[in-house]
């Protein structure tokens, strides 16, 4: 796979609509390309992150295991970014990421990752972005949950 | 140490000092005798004095022995001697003057070679007895000298103390024995010529001592200026990268040189003032030859001296200034000495030092017991408070987490707890025995503590961990035979007041570690590495050893026999595609194209990429190949790129080094390329310099980590054909700079992962390095390699100051000092180990859970590590609270789910 077909993917993404091309070959370049097949685990439950994972293509699937025996489970597509808010934290990862089908990641490691946030401020426009949509759907599915309960 | 220099040397050098007084007493005879025998040459022989009255012949020779008057006068004839004539007289006397002459030379031989060893002994004594005084300063003390300076007081300022010692008694009675014999012999010629050659003498030795005490003071003074530089100078170089990084080279080189020019002025007006002395001295000594001439050749004339005495007064006055000058010398630098010592006793001697060893054997503390601590503070130089009073009980053993920041009170009441600190109010009670009132040797048994500076000298990993335990001296009385040259070095070091313990041997305390024997203690050095989750840090740091020549056929062997263990164990987990193994007619994907190119270790820089254009044999294998110019555009792409993509960023940074194509080449260097290309106008062909560096930087291109797919299979195929002609037709005097790759031989220079794993990770697989590390782990303690490498790891050489070692293990190795002695009380700082450690919550129950016999003091600045402690200590600034009892649940857990309301109760209930 090229770096064209890679780059191709990453401006696809939603996630970094708004970067220049030269910062997204800069992306693809400090990354790692990771072929998952379909079932792999990609991130293990209580695992210490060392990087974060940015989903070229492919399904992944978010689980958690709790000890009453529940869990919950949901999908993540392709776009999606893995890991940013355990890195971010310095907490460990709640939950388990395993592939739904064949999975192309981007995997970038930790201090690449930080200094991308500071260095490219495009960069951390798009994470924070993307934080922010997932924390105003999260807000959202309490308070339905609320009024539901 | 004894403050009064003479009394120091008669003390410890009495007997030989005697034996070589004694041998000078017995020259003197021979002495007087060689002074006495010109008078009879000239008188008896020469003048024919003997032959007189009508003889023909004399005596030679004869020998009477007489006893004096007072013991009755009884005289018995030894020898009747034999009868010469006048030339045989002659002959015979001269001879004799030779004999003599002979043996005061031989007498003096003897005097200076045992004077020369007396010095050097006492010179070593007294470095030893200095070194031994520091070692029993207080730690507050050690800290506050300069090690230069230290340092520069035993090595260079007792030197002159150790020549003078030989000199000290005997010295002053040779040079007065021969003075006075001379003397005494003119004054027997004529007493008129002996009382001016007397009142000459008495002159210099008044006048002269008076004009050379500005001489010592000066002398002082650059005593203390010469130490003061040499301090000073060891102060910068330890702050020597800061001083550079902030371009204060020339602030400080001029300081220098202020002190080097007071220095010169001293030195100077020293050099002045001894040679004006030593002028004037002279002058003294030849004008008394006038005074003889004269005066002595009216009495001659006038028949009061014979022409044989004065010769020999004049011969004897020949031999009168030199003492007399040696002796005035003497006086000088026995005051010059006599200061040295004290300033530098002055330095070493301290009321209050420390009590090293026990008496007996150090009996350990009973099982159970109690730490009180009480009312301990501690006020720094100025009298602000580094420690409020604080006072707590521990039952032995126990633990207690001491928690706060860096810098405040929990390092001091470590550093109390560990001996480090002894300026402080208020105590520390062990069972009822103050801390403080221990012997070091004693505490240094009991407890064990690891600071939060690591300390770590020259050496291997494992001479600085096992160093708590090099303290049991070794047994002197050896069996069997001793070999010759330790005998002497034994005889020697006693002699000289050294310890004669060989620093060779072993002084692991076994016992009082509770230890059987080298096999425990590797087993314990293993378990604390597992409990502070370091051991594979140590296969790491033998995996990165570099394998240099000349190894043994053994070590060849293992190498090889490993390298195939770890590629039959990558094919064995089916993670071949892990490593990319060198083949000698592939395209290895995940090295450099240099490397593809030479395929070969460099043992010098000839080969180095980022000059191989300009190297003639590498420049002629590219133009065969025709491989410049794709090279060079290669170059070019990869420039473009990387100034593009790291346009406006700010440089020096991780991403740049993650996309790096060597050291050569940094951002600014790639930056100016990129506008040297710009301007390049397309039809002229490039200069070489650039064109040289765009070949470098193709060179260092790696398809995998740098994709941007330049790397086509002709490309490759003209990479290994220049390969092969690279190797083929190396020219002879380039057989050294490179070592082909080959399965089968050891690659010198690289490391020995290099060697084991003999190929190239790939890059774009996750983990990679640790999943090879611990293929490369398993796979070697399948053939038993295990320990070897762990072996390797630990006798790699650690660097001043560590620098040598991660970060993590340069931490480590504080903690690992501490507890291989099994100590009762350990006081574990273990803030800055935590924060380079994988999994701290992991390593503090590993500690505490190897510590449970143990009262273990944890320092640490997470409190939350060590929540479930029932006696805490937590500190904000110097003052400590003391916290029993367990914490109070968190407000809310990480789950975010808000507090219960029993919680809250209990919360309550606890305040």
């Amino acid at each position: 796979m090229t770096l064209e077909a890679d780059l191709a993917c990453l401006s696809g993404l939603s996630l970094f609509r708004d970067l220049p091309p030269s910062r997204l070959k800069l992306v693809a370049l400090m990354g790692e390309r990771l072929r998952f097949p379909a079932g792999s685990v990609i991130v293990s439950d209580q695992e210490r992150l060392q990087g974060v994972y940015v989903i070229l293509q492919g399904d992944v699937e978010f689980s958690q295991q709790r000890e009453d025996g529940g869990g919950r489970r949901f999908h993540k597509e392709a776009g999606s970014i893995i890991g940013d808010v355990s890195l971010l934290s310095g907490k460990r990862f709640l939950g388990k990421v395993t592939a739904g089908t064949d999975v192309l990641a981007l995997r970038i490691p930790k201090d690449l990752f930080f200094e991308l946030l500071q260095t490219v401020p495009e960069f951390s426009l798009a994470v924070s972005r993307d934080l922010a949509e997932r924390v105003a759907r999260l807000a959202n599915a309490l308070l339905l949950a609320g009024e539901e309960a | 140490m004894e403050p009064n220099l003479f009394r120091y040397i008669w003390q410890k050098s009495r007997s030989e000092q005697i034996v070589v007084l004694a041998i000078i007493l017995v020259s003197i005879p021979f002495n007087w005798a060689s002074f006495d025998v010109p008078k009879r040459i000239v008188n008896d022989a020469i003048q024919g004095g003997a032959f007189k009255g009508g003889h023909s012949t004399a005596t030679l020779m004869d020998l009477t022995l007489r006893l004096p008057s007072w013991l009755g006068g009884a005289s018995a004839r030894v020898f009747d001697g034999i009868q010469v004539g006048q030339l045989g007289l002659l002959i015979g006397l001269s001879g004799y003057f030779l004999v003599l002459v002979l043996i005061n030379g031989g007498f003096k031989y003897v005097v200076n070679v045992r004077k020369g060893i007396l010095g050097e002994r006492m010179l070593r004594r007294m470095r030893y007895d200095l070194f031994s005084q520091l070692m029993r300063f207080r730690p507050e003390e050690m800290r506050a000298v300069k090690p230069a300076e230290i340092a520069s007081m035993i090595k260079d300022e007792v030197e002159p103390i150790g020549g003078f010692v030989g000199d000290a008694f005997i010295q002053p009675v040779f040079l007065l024995s021969q003075a006075l014999t001379a003397l005494v012999f003119i004054m027997a010629q004529s007493f008129w010529l002996g009382s001016i050659a007397l009142l000459i003498v008495l002159a210099q030795a008044i006048i002269i001592p008076i004009l050379r005490r500005e001489q010592l003071r000066l002398g002082r003074e650059r005593q203390i200026a010469s130490r003061q530089l040499a301090g000073r100078i060891g102060e910068i170089v330890d702050a020597g990268p800061m001083i550079q990084g902030h371009g204060a080279t020339a602030y400080v080189q001029s300081d220098i040189a202020a002190r080097l020019g007071q220095l010169f002025d001293i030195r100077y007006a020293l050099y002045k003032r001894k040679f004006a002395v030593k002028f004037l001295n002279n002058l003294l000594a030849q004008i008394t030859p006038f005074f003889f001439y004269a005066i002595g050749g009216y009495f001659a004339l006038q028949g009061r001296l014979d022409i044989g005495q004065l010769v020999a007064v004049i011969a004897a006055y020949r031999d009168l200034p030199s003492p007399i000058k040696e002796l005035i010398d003497w006086d000088q630098q026995r005051n010059d000495v006599t200061i040295k010592y004290e300033q530098v006793i002055a330095q070493f001697n301290n009321d209050d030092t420390l009590v090293l060893d026990e008496d007996k054997a150090v009996a350990p503390l009973p099982p159970d017991g109690e730490i009180q601590v009480e009312s301990l503070q501690m006020l720094d130089n100025r009298g602000q408070p580094l420690l409020t009073p604080l006072s707590f009980r521990v039952s032995r053993p126990g633990l207690v987490a001491v928690i706060g920041p860096q810098g405040g009170g929990k390092d001091v009441l470590g550093r109390i707890l560990g001996r480090q600190a002894t300026n402080y109010a208020g105590r520390v009670l062990i069972d009822g025995e103050p801390l403080s009132a221990m012997s070091v040797e004693r505490a240094s048994h009991i407890v064990g503590y690891a600071g939060d500076e690591a300390e770590i000298i020259a050496g291997s990993m494992r001479d600085n961990i096992l160093l708590p335990l090099q303290r049991h001296r070794p047994k002197l009385n050896g069996e069997g035979t001793v070999p010759p040259g330790e005998q002497r070095r034994f005889v020697e070091a006693l002699r000289s007041g050294n310890s004669p313990f060989p620093f060779e041997a072993d002084w692991t305390d076994y016992d009082g570690a509770g230890l059987d024997d080298r096999a425990a203690l590797a087993r314990r050095v293993r378990d604390l590495l597992d409990v502070l989750g370091c051991t594979e840090d140590i296969y790491n740091l033998g995996l990165g050893g570099k394998v240099m020549p000349p190894i043994s056929e053994e070590a060849d062997r293992r190498i090889i026999a490993a390298r195939r263990a770890v590629a039959r164990e990558l094919a064995r987990t089916d993670r071949g595609d892990l490593v990319e193994p060198f083949v000698a007619d592939r395209y290895n994907a995940n090295a450099t194209m240099a490397e593809n190119l030479i395929f070969g270790t460099c043992a010098t820089s000839r080969f180095d990429s980022a000059t191989l254009y300009f190297e003639p044999y590498a420049h002629a294998i590219l133009q065969a190949e025709a491989l410049v110019e794709p090279l060079a555009e290669m170059g070019r792409r990869i420039v473009a790129t990387v100034v593009e993509i790291f346009a406006g960023l700010p440089t020096g940074h991780a991403l740049f080094e993650r996309y790096s194509f060597g050291i050569a080449f940094d951002f600014e260097r790639l930056n100016a390329l990129a506008a040297t290309l710009a301007k390049q106008d397309m039809r002229a062909p490039l200069d070489p310099e650039t064109e040289c560096d765009l070949v470098a930087l193709a060179l260092g291109y790696i398809e995998p980590k740098h994709r941007l797919n330049l790397i086509d299979q002709r490309l490759q195929q003209r990479i290994l054909r220049a390969r092969a002609s690279f190797r083929k037709h190396l020219p002879a005097d380039a057989v050294g700079d490179v070592a082909f790759y080959d399965p089968d031989k050891v690659m010198f220079g690289a490391s020995v992962r290099d060697n084991l794993l003999f190929g190239r990770v790939g890059y774009g697989i996750a983990d990679a390095g640790q999943k090879v590390s611990m293929a490369v782990h398993e796979a070697l303690s399948r053939v038993g390699l295990e320990g070897t490498l762990y072996r390797l790891g630990l006798d790699t050489e650690s660097g001043i100051r560590g620098r040598y070692l991660p970060a993590r293990l340069r931490q480590a190795v504080p903690l690992m000092q501490a507890l291989i002695k099994a100590p009762q009380i350990a006081v574990l700082d273990v803030g800055a180990f935590l924060a380079v450690a994988e999994d701290p919550a992991a390593v503090v129950a590993r500690l505490r859970r190897h510590c449970s016999g143990m009262t273990l003091f944890l320092l640490m600045g997470d409190a939350s590590l060590v929540e479930d402690v029932p006696l805490r200590v937590a500190f904000h600034g110097p003052t400590g609270v003391v916290e029993a009892g367990a914490a109070p649940p968190a407000g809310s857990d990480a789950l975010g789910q808000t507090p219960r309301l029993e919680d809250a109760q209990r919360m309550e209930a606890r305040s």
